[in-house]
């Protein structure tokens, strides 16, 4: 039952996915919106638990964040975390951690967000014309981690990516999130990704020694 | 192996191998390189940077061109932008090079704001509770179009009131904007588009007391105007009554500081000492409110000098016009049984009364009391000059709590030089009795022939949306339908409560924070409370947005495609420079979602640049003279000056008075009921040692502007708050009047009246008149972010309007947010 080659890309794509917007209708199309919607659970959750054991990560971690999914107040969580109206005590994008006393005297489109545009585009991507986010959102560096790892299409991208980038703001962002959290998921998740953030640095790494 | 059957979880699952086999998905990026491309190519360098040029559209009399700087379809950069020196017509405008100033500096930072709201949010709580819900515009607009509806058909079509107001002063959004449209259409009523009556009705109400018929229809209920701000370099005395250019208004002051240069003297009439007081020659820091007094002393003093200008007052002023002594109005011939058409009544050189159409203008009377007939007339100049003689240099002095030499330094500055350029700021339209200084300062100024010359007037602001080069009436009420009815912000907030002149049941606020900047903030609140439905629309969460029912994300300047024209004389073209942020829509793109579903969306299905083409009437060769032959790629390749008669703009370089006489009408008759005819000074009417109110709360409460946000707007930007006091409100108090209270530097007072509280710290500063106190407003108080510490300026102003603006239909109600009186005390602990 275990996929027994769970690709590394596929393990970014789950963060990006776990931190995306409970309000957004998700793409139309993409088959792994198609599975969840058929409820193929078992081969889901040993998927994730497969990359966790993959990544090195207790898989308790996974099983405790899945405990929490159907908790009820998840999207007004996400809401009041991460989106607004207004300010929030979490906003998801690097440049508001990257300074001093963040994220009170962080300001948003810093010099992050020029610095991981030019990572997509020496990794042949592009912010779409109506993306909807900022280029230094949570969820657009995973994502354009997510398109380097896969077919190794920018190794040093997807290097700079996680060491320069997530790997130094996610996990103040997630001790915030830990802290502010009043649902279950979302303080399993901000404990849970530091871990994974680690672990994909580590891959990252070794891939690199190797090449 | 744990069976985890989670609906979210699910969501970001891998299912599989065939699932994996597709790839990651990509929602907010896309690849432009190839499939297989491989090891990524070199850096796809980012476009070289792109420019725009847009005017700066907040509530700002600034008015500054910006040069946007864009890379990778971000902004990143904000430069003072060049101006055309060419008018529309190819004439030779002006040399204009203003500076902007540490607001247009960090609009990137504000645009990019983390509070900046992303989504339609509907209420779940109480008001004011902070508990709110994602919607979608679809559901927002649907929701608003049956709400308005449902009250419309309950309480009548006035009872929606929308309220666009000054956050913007573009065309298309804001003062004059879109909100008016929609309002027509509807059949609502609508706010004030001008003369915006949240305490500045009432230096343009005194305008038009002397300078304007007001019930001439052709005048439109009331007019404002005011020389170009570069007029000022044609001035030999500058004198800045109750504003503080250098913190507000920097490109005016940038001409100031070039008037100076070039031997003009400067005059600073300001209770406290600002960086625009430490400019001036003379700086006078007289008691507030005491200002007409102060004016009334120095017209005494060119009358019993007999420094005016004679030939001025006898050919455009009423100075030689005969008043009925029982009356008090203009003598008529009629009257007096003097043959032919009616007129007014004049006495020549041979002491005989006349028509003033067949007099010589150049000898008659000015001074004097005649017989004429059975009674006994003065000239209007003489009544004048009657009611200022007790207004000496020592009773002046003492009224003004300036010394008797100061008055008189001021006067022989009146004196001797000319031309006289006054800038009367906001803040004496902030006094109950705004009005009548504005009609001391023309009187005075008539008086020294300083009324329609270069260099001269009396300037509030100048050019902008009271222009006739937008055809506001054609943009306001489409073919078919009839305009809006007028219901001014501080009526409203009564309509609201006490359902009069008719009930008020619903309003929609754009670029507007009523709720916060309104005075007698405790009364707004109440009657925001009471309302069936309300919607804001705002880009950040601002107190009035903290009271919606529904919350609409609004754009910042970048956004949208408008066109500014306010304050100067030259027509700025603001391209949308980026696509708005998240969900948010400009208030012309939501005012047509609302529209539709209305079913009156065929009067909004132009785009932003038609609007603009139709409003100024691009390529019609009826087009108002001053933007005669403009074309479009005029208008978007620079910024070119009007077709102003002059360059600089001088309202009336004509002479031509739109009053009854068609002279300047210092003795206003339509005011004689009001016993305001001559600009007799009168006490506030509550900010005066004479009020009994006086002795409970003995300090004079401004709330003035500061230079590190506009009004309400930049408050919560990290590096504007870092050199701002971190963010934090402090009222700024005498050393003597501290002591007195047992306040040091640092403390918590309390600052209250029989209106509300606010609690702040406390900064002693000799740098303020004592009795006089005062707290920068447009900080804000919402649920989430205060930058007082309880409270706000506004819970202590009030709502007291004068009945004498009346007269005045477009200027008929005013906030008079510092004719206000507090007691300040430290709290303990």
């Amino acid at each position: 039952m275990l996929p027994e080659t769970f690709p590394i890309w596929a393990t970014a794509q789950l963060l990006a996915e776990w931190w995306s917007d409970p309000f957004d209708e998700p793409a139309a199309g993409s088959p792994l919106v198609q599975a969840s919607r058929e409820q193929r659970s078992d081969p889901a959750s040993a998927a994730a638990v497969a990359a966790a054991v993959r990544l090195g990560i207790d898989p308790e971690k996974i099983i405790a964040l899945a405990m929490a999914t159907d908790t009820p107040g998840l999207a007004d969580e996400h809401e009041r975390l991460f989106v607004g109206p207004g300010r929030v005590p979490c906003p998801p994008y690097e440049s508001m951690w990257m300074d001093d006393a963040p994220p009170e005297r962080g300001i948003m489109m810093g010099s992050a967000a020029g610095a991981v545009l030019n990572l997509y585009h020496r990794a042949g991507l592009t912010m779409r014309p109506h993306p909807g986010e900022l280029p230094d959102h949570l969820v657009v560096e995973t994502e354009a981690l997510t398109w380097c790892l896969e077919r190794n299409r920018g190794p040093a991208v997807a290097h700079a990516l996680i060491t320069e980038h997530l790997a130094r703001w996610v996990p103040r962002f997630c001790a915030a999130v830990q802290t502010a959290a009043r649902h279950p998921y979302y303080q399993a998740l901000a404990e849970l990704t530091p871990c994974w953030i680690d672990a994909l640095a580590h891959h990252v790494d070794a891939r690199a020694a190797h090449s | 192996m744990v069976e985890i059957r989670r609906r979210h979880f699910l969501g970001g699952m891998a299912v599989g191998a065939g699932v994996i086999a597709a790839g990651p998905r990509l929602r907010f990026l896309f690849a432009s390189e190839p499939e297989g491309a491989g090891v990524a190519a070199a850096a796809t360098t980012s476009a070289p940077r792109q420019v725009f040029r847009t005017g700066h559209s907040n509530n700002c009399d600034g008015a500054c061109g910006h040069l946007v700087e864009v890379e990778n379809g971000h902004p990143v950069m904000v430069k003072a932008a060049p101006w055309e020196d060419t008018a529309i017509s190819g004439a030779i405008a002006q040399k204009f090079n203003p500076r902007i100033c540490i607001r247009g500096l960090s609009q990137i930072q504000n645009t990019y704001s983390p509070d900046r709201v992303k989504y339609p949010y509907r209420r779940v709580g109480e008001r004011g509770s902070g508990k709110w819900e994602r919607i979608s515009w679809e559901e927002a607009a649907s929701t608003i179009s049956q709400k308005f509806g449902a009250i419309q058909d309950k309480y009548g079509k006035r009872s929606v009131w929308i309220a666009p107001y000054t956050g913007s002063l573009s065309l298309l959004e804001g003062v004059v904007g879109v909100g008016f449209r929609l309002a027509s259409v509807i059949g609502a009523s609508a706010g004030d588009f001008e003369g915006d009556n949240q305490g500045d009705s009432a230096t343009p109400a005194g305008w038009n007391y002397v300078l304007v018929d007001p019930t001439n229809p052709d005048n439109g209920g009331g007019l404002f105007d005011g020389h170009e701000g570069t007029d000022f370099l044609n001035s030999n005395l500058i004198v800045l009554w109750a504003n503080n250019v250098a913190e507000t208004s920097i490109p005016d002051w940038r001409t100031i500081v070039d008037a100076k240069k070039k031997g003009a003297k400067l005059v600073v009439v300001d209770p406290r000492f600002t960086p625009t007081s430490a400019a001036a020659d003379l700086w006078l820091p007289a008691r507030p409110g005491s200002d007409t007094a102060l004016i009334d002393g120095v017209i005494n003093y060119l009358i019993t000098h007999k420094a005016y200008d004679e030939a001025y007052l006898r050919a455009y002023t009423v100075a030689p016009y005969l008043v009925h002594p029982q009356t008090k109005k203009l003598l008529r011939t009629t009257e007096i049984g003097l043959p032919g058409k009616d007129d007014y009544v004049v006495v020549g050189a041979d002491g005989k009364p006349q028509a003033v159409g067949a007099a010589d203008p150049k000898s008659t009377q000015l001074l004097g009391t005649f017989n004429v007939g059975a009674m006994s007339a003065s000239t209007a100049f003489q009544v004048l000059a009657d009611t200022m003689a007790k207004y000496t240099p020592e009773h002046t002095a003492a009224l003004t709590d300036l010394t008797a030499e100061q008055v008189n330094t001021l006067a022989s500055l009146f004196a001797s030089n000319h031309p006289v350029g006054i800038r009367a700021g906001f803040g004496l339209s902030h006094w109950y009795h705004g009005d009548l200084t504005m009609q001391a300062l023309l009187t005075l100024q008539a008086l020294g022939g300083n009324i329609g010359v270069h260099g001269g007037g009396v300037t509030t602001f100048a050019g902008g949306l009271t222009t006739t080069a937008f055809d506001l009436p054609g943009w306001w009420a489409p073919e078919g339908t009839t305009s809006f009815t007028v219901l001014e912000p501080m009526e409203a907030c009564d309509a609201m409560l006490d359902g009069k002149p008719y009930p008020v049941r619903a309003a929609w606020f754009m670029v507007d924070n009523y709720a916060q900047q309104m005075s007698d903030r405790n009364k707004v609140v109440k009657a925001l409370k009471s309302l069936d439905f309300l919607v804001v629309s705002d880009y950040v969460m601002s107190a009035t947005a903290d009271l919606a029912d529904i919350v609409l994300p609004a754009c910042t300047y970048l956004e949208k495609t408008d066109l500014l024209s306010s304050n100067n004389f030259y027509l700025q073209y603001m391209p949308k420079i980026i696509d708005p942020l998240w969900e948010s829509k400009s208030d012309l793109d939501a005012v047509t979602l609302v529209a539709q579903k209305m079913g009156v969306g065929q009067y909004f299905d132009k785009t932003a640049d038609d609007y603009l083409k139709e409003i100024l009437h691009i390529g019609d060769p009826e087009a108002d003279s001053n933007v005669a032959g403009l074309t479009w790629s005029q208008l978007t390749e620079g910024a070119p000056h009007r077709n102003t008669p002059t360059i600089p703009y001088v309202p009336f370089f004509d002479k031509s008075f739109p009053t009854k006489t068609g002279k300047i009408e210092f003795y206003v008759e339509m005011l004689v009921p009001f016993d305001q005819a001559v600009c007799d000074h009168k006490e506030p009417i509550e900010a005066s040692p004479t009020n009994p109110l006086f002795s409970k709360y003995p300090l004079v409460f401004l709330s003035t502007h500061t230079r590190f946000r506009t009004h309400s707007q930049y408050s919560n930007l990290p590096w504007l708050k870092e050199i701002n006091n971190g963010g934090q409100g402090f009222l700024e108090i005498n050393p003597k009047d501290a002591n007195a209270r047992g306040v040091s530097d640092g403390d918590v007072v309390r600052v209250y009246n029989d209106r509300g509280v606010m609690k702040v710290y406390a900064r002693l500063t000799e740098s303020i008149k004592p009795g006089v106190v005062n707290c920068y407003q447009g900080g804000w108080d919402t649920v989430k972010i205060k930058h007082y510490i309880e409270g706000h300026p506004n819970n202590l102003t009030h709502q007291i309007a004068n009945p004498t603006q009346a007269v005045v239909p477009n200027f008929r109600s005013n906030a008079a947010y510092f004719d206000c009186l507090v007691q300040v005390e430290r709290v303990k602990g």
